[in-house]
């Protein structure tokens, strides 16, 4: 299929798109393009124009900034996937890019696409949540910064009005030798996932969980942060008891059901990877590895 | 063969096209003043057709003609089907599926023709969908037919019985049976019941249906992507109710067929269309379009077998049925293949098989790679695991004691076993390896007849004055090799080089007749007409050069050109031109194989061939997500001789990838009888990153087939036993018994908990 005619616009400077997307109507922007691209051909998407941003180099950068990371909404998940930089400050970001797609997808997919696009399966969506990162739009009146708690207003409908776009997103790493590990169910690698599951732990020397997060992407309309799991890890020695125990509450998750998977055949596995996220999360802290009896 | 015969092989023609891009499918073709239409397709299951408003249609820029039913009324027979005929070339007052033509707009160019198609208003009052065999035989179900079917009850043999009509929605009804059931299951020490499902698929061949029409006065020409051009020219004959020399089709190089370009599809309504548009037409489904013209026989399969004390296979009872869809296609073949094949590689003292097709408003079914054989296969393998553990027999010993041994006939009055069973599962054990740590394995044999019952062809092979060799038949390539495994054929018989054959064109004009691509029977039987055409063209020329030279036969040297006499070398073209002049000359030889009726075999002509699946697998199954992943698969077949050996691996593991597809993930779901992912996005198949991480195929040589040097056929045997040889081995690995397909990690889940509760919570 191909898409109805629309008019293309392709701005230099993010103050030219701010622009565009402030007095045109019925406009879509396209970054990356890799979900926007098949819905315009398969016209679940009928703009009159769409506003690429491909040539605003602004937009495309991973830096720090203070002890923060600060990614562009235009830098591709293929940068991202090869940052020294990210593996070494946001090892969950690291792991989780990988699931995004497929490589070719990654090649020309932005972060900023896939936070805008809000599929509850996206991995950059899940990441954004478990970091309680903020993200950065620009419109007519100036900045706007938004909790990734607030991001989310319903199914695929971020908090971005019309007139904005999303510029970038900050992460503020955990501390060295924190464990993380993003673990995802798919019928097949590059699908969307079934049910994901991120998480980050720190402990003490006892053994003790200090500081807890879990988030769990595909079961939900979007990625549920589970803090009352989290508050009950923490705290607790890490072991598979503590474990199952948070796990039980992605279990509980309300899931949607398709035709494809069932509700409860979802819960069930958001509280497996729920499971599994823990323990690897557990086995990367530096200095831990292994369960405590 | 050294690998650059790849590339260089005359008989390698197509595939060096297709590689390049040069090769030119069915798509690329371009006739002068040639149009372009688009059906209108129903968007309901059932429903009857109230009026269809083309009027705006018709005025639409470039448009040439509407068609509609009412355009059929003064055919000669609008309907068509294998045996039974009840599809009618476009849908005249009823729609039976989602996707049934009901418009058919032709115009100038393509996107005015669907321009067009969408401005034709169909007023439908909906019917009750039957979208399952269940629903279709429910006492109360609307019928989907209110007239008798058309068409004539398929011949068979003293052990058949073929019922057509026998009950409301059912279409066909078949028996096959031997020995007394009862009194053999009665004396059973061990009788099982068990029930099997089949998921509903799609053949995904890459290039949709294409097809040009043009008619010259009374002459129609058509160029069609299909597996069977002269079984086309009949039905098309038939329908327009003109001679079958007035009907020419062009077989150009297809792009994959599987069954889904067996017998007449789109080819009547494009020659309807050209007629009425007075030009000719061109109609290219989309690939979506081909996703709703034929399907695989999805359905449930009970199956009760007895085994004696000594762990020996007694007697087995089948009931298999299937769902037909909307129309017949080719049902009633499948549906007897089906129950034929029950038995497997058995034994038995007693078969009582019956199958059933049932109608209902689903995607009609018909040939599908396996064809009955493949749906047997997976029930009846499936059963033959699920009696091992529960007699805590062992699946190789038990499987070893009770199969045919070569020669063994498969049933009363049929032909012998042509392979040597064991030997094949002993080579299949071998390549399987030791088991993978932690992870189940499981075996299967599948079993289907190749080369069908009466089959026929002929052939031609032209010789020119420069020991130039053309090979004429109506063998279709659809990926299989066709063309290189015949060329090699007559070059043997010929003994001349491989590389001085050609393989020409396929044209109903002058192309000799053939049953055409099914069954496996390319080297059988085709070839088998190809080697007697090699043989007589070459007997010519040996008569023709002692004739002209007084040469002794063994002087002759066709691989070289050349007579070789009284210590000097002749080349023959001189001796070829001095006789005939200065164009030259080719000498023709004819070829015909006719494998004979048989009023005592079973299906009323004995088997020309069998074709097993030695099928193995090793998998683990992650106990709380329910996911297979398969670490070995071996698929082996027996060639009898392998022609062609890298082509007949190619089509062992295309067709175990098939398999492993319908096994583990591929199926046409519905939503109330309307398909759910009937569109290429939507429905997935198996890809490269499906491979499992060990793959391997064998191509046994028992040597016994009936073709050249002992050849049968192979095409089919890799889609066989994959997926009971998966299920067998998840049931292995974690107790999980698969009853039906695919294999979702939610299903394998679920089989899991009843298996033993608790484990995965």
């Amino acid at each position: 299929m191909k898409p109805p005619a629309f008019s293309y616009h392709d701005p230099a400077t993010l103050a030219e798109a701010v622009a565009l997307v402030a007095t045109l109507d019925n406009a879509r922007v396209l970054s990356g393009g890799q979900s926007l691209m098949p819905m315009l051909n398969m016209r679940y998407v009928l703009p009159d124009h769409l506003i690429d941003l491909r040539r605003i180099s602004e937009l495309a950068h991973i830096r720090q900034s203070g002890g923060d990371i600060e990614i562009g909404g235009m830098t591709r998940q293929r940068d991202i996937e090869y940052s020294d930089l990210i593996a070494a400050k946001l090892p969950l970001l690291h792991e989780a890019i990988h699931w995004v797609g497929h490589r070719q997808t990654r090649n020309r997919g932005t972060i900023g696409g896939s936070l805008c696009h809000l599929d509850p399966a996206a991995e950059m969506v899940a990441t954004v949540v478990a970091f309680d990162a903020t993200l950065i739009a620009q419109g007519p009146s100036g900045v706007r910064e938004i909790a990734a708690s607030d991001w989310t207003l319903g199914y695929m409908t971020p908090s971005l009005a019309p007139d904005e776009i999303l510029t970038g997103v900050r992460f503020t790493p955990w501390p060295d030798g924190h464990g993380a590990a993003f673990v995802e169910f798919a019928r097949r690698h590059g699908d969307f996932a079934i049910a994901s599951a991120a998480a980050m732990l720190t402990a003490d020397g006892a053994g003790r969980i200090t500081r807890a997060v879990l988030t769990i992407g595909g079961v939900g309309p979007a990625p549920v942060r589970l803090t009352e799991a989290e508050q009950g890890l923490v705290g607790q020695l890490a072991n598979e008891t503590a474990f199952a125990a948070a796990a039980r509450h992605a279990a509980a998750i309300e899931a949607i059901g398709d035709a494809l998977v069932p509700a409860e055949y979802r819960a069930h596995l958001a509280g497996v990877m729920a499971k599994r996220a823990l323990a690897k999360a557990w086995s990367r802290i530096d200095g831990k590895g292994k369960l405590a009896a | 063969m050294p690998d650059k015969d790849i590339l260089t092989g005359p008989g390698y023609d197509a595939v060096r096209d297709k590689v390049t891009g040069r090769g030119m499918f069915g798509m690329d073709i371009v006739i002068d003043r040639m149009a372009h239409a688009r059906l209108v397709r129903s968007p309901h299951p059932h429903a009857r057709i109230v009026d269809i408003d083309s009027a705006a249609a018709r005025a639409m820029p470039g448009v040439l003609c509407v068609v509609t039913g009412d355009d059929t009324s003064d055919l000669a027979d609008p309907y068509y089907g294998v045996f039974l005929r009840d599809q009618p070339i476009i849908a005249r007052d009823r729609v039976r599926h989602v996707g049934d033509p009901v418009a058919a707009v032709v115009a100038e160019t393509e996107a005015q023709a669907f321009a067009a198609a969408c401005a034709i208003n169909i007023v439908y009052e909906n019917l009750a969908p039957l979208p399952d065999i269940h629903s279709a035989l429910a006492p109360d179900a609307i019928a989907l037919f209110d007239e008798p079917t058309r068409g004539t009850n398929i011949p068979l043999g003293p052990l058949c019985r073929s019922v057509v009509d026998p009950a409301p929605n059912v279409l066909h009804e078949f028996h096959f049976g031997y020995g007394d059931i009862d009194s053999a299951l009665a004396s059973a020490r061990h009788v099982f019941t068990d029930c099997f499902a089949m998921s509903r698929i799609t053949h995904f061949h890459l290039e949709p249906h294409i097809n040009i029409a043009r008619w010259t006065g009374d002459r129609l020409e058509i160029w069609s992507c299909n597996q069977d051009p002269f079984l086309i020219r009949a039905d098309i004959a038939r329908i327009f109710g003109i001679a079958t020399n007035r009907v020419r089709v062009h077989t150009p190089l297809v792009g994959g067929g599987f069954g889904g370009k067996s017998y007449c599809k789109m080819e009547p309504l494009v020659a309807l269309m050209a007629r009425k548009a007075r030009r000719p037409v061109r109609l290219a489904l989309g690939l979506d379009e081909s996703l709703h013209t034929l399907t695989k026989h999805p359905g449930e399969i009970r199956l009760t077998s007895g085994i004696d004390g000594d762990g020996r296979l007694v007697a087995r009872r089948a009931d298999i049925i299937l769902d037909g869809g909307a129309y017949c296609d080719a049902s009633v073949l499948v549906g007897v293949k089906a129950a034929f094949r029950i038995g497997g590689p058995y034994r038995w003292r007693a078969i009582c098989a019956r199958s059933r097709v049932v109608r209902t408003t689903n995607i009609p079914s018909g040939s599908f790679r396996g064809f009955g054989g493949t749906q047997a296969s997976w029930a009846s393998e499936r059963q033959i695991d699920l009696i091992v553990r529960r007699l805590g027999d062992d699946p190789v010993a038990f499987r070893s004691r009770n199969m045919l041994a070569p020669g063994e006939a498969f049933a009363p009055g049929d032909s012998g076993m042509d392979s040597d069973l064991s030997a094949g599962l002993d080579e299949m054990i071998r390549h399987l390896g030791p088991r993978c740590p932690g992870a189940g394995r499981g075996i299967a044999i599948g079993l289907k007849d190749a080369g069908g019952t009466g089959n026929q062809a002929q052939a031609t092979v032209r010789v020119s004055q420069a020991g130039e060799v053309m090979v004429h038949a109506a063998l279709v390539d659809i990926g299989q090799g066709a063309p290189a495994a015949l060329c090699r054929i007559a070059a043997e018989a010929l003994e001349m080089a491989f590389t001085s054959t050609s393989y020409a064109p396929i044209d109903t004009n002058h192309s000799p007749p053939d049953n055409g691509t099914h069954v496996s029977c390319g080297t059988m039987v085709t070839g088998q007409a190809v080697q007697r055409a090699a043989l007589a063209v070459r007997q010519q020329i040996v008569d023709f050069l002692i004739e002209q030279t007084h040469c002794l036969e063994a002087e002759i040297d066709l691989t070289n050109w050349c007579v070789n006499r009284n210590g000097a070398t002749a080349s023959i073209e001189p001796i070829v031109r001095a006789h005939y002049g200065g164009i030259g000359w080719d000498f023709v030889g004819h070829g015909s194989f006719k494998e004979p009726y048989d009023q005592a075999a079973p299906l009323g002509a004995r088997n020309l061939s069998w074709m097993p699946c030695w099928s193995g697998a090793d998998v683990s199954v992650d106990r709380q997500t329910g996911a297979v992943t398969i670490h070995r698969l071996v698929v082996g077949g027996d060639a009898g001789r392998a022609i062609e050996p890298r082509t007949c691996r190619g089509q062992l593991e295309g067709a175990a990838m098939q398999a492993l597809g319908q096994a583990m993930f591929e199926e046409l779901r519905q939503d109330d009888g309307y398909p759910s992912n009937a569109e290429p996005l939507q429905y997935r198949i198996a890809r490269a990153a499906d491979v499992p991480e060990y793959f391997t195929s064998f191509v046994a040589e028992h040597g016994m087939g009936p073709g050249p040097g002992g050849a049968k056929g192979i095409g089919e045997a890799g889609i066989l036993g994959v997926a009971a040889a998966i299920a067998n081995a998840i049931a292995d690995a974690c107790g999980a018994e698969m009853m039906a397909m695919p294999f979702t990690p939610e299903r394998v889940l679920s089989a899991i908990d009843q298996a033993s509760p608790d484990v995965s919570k």
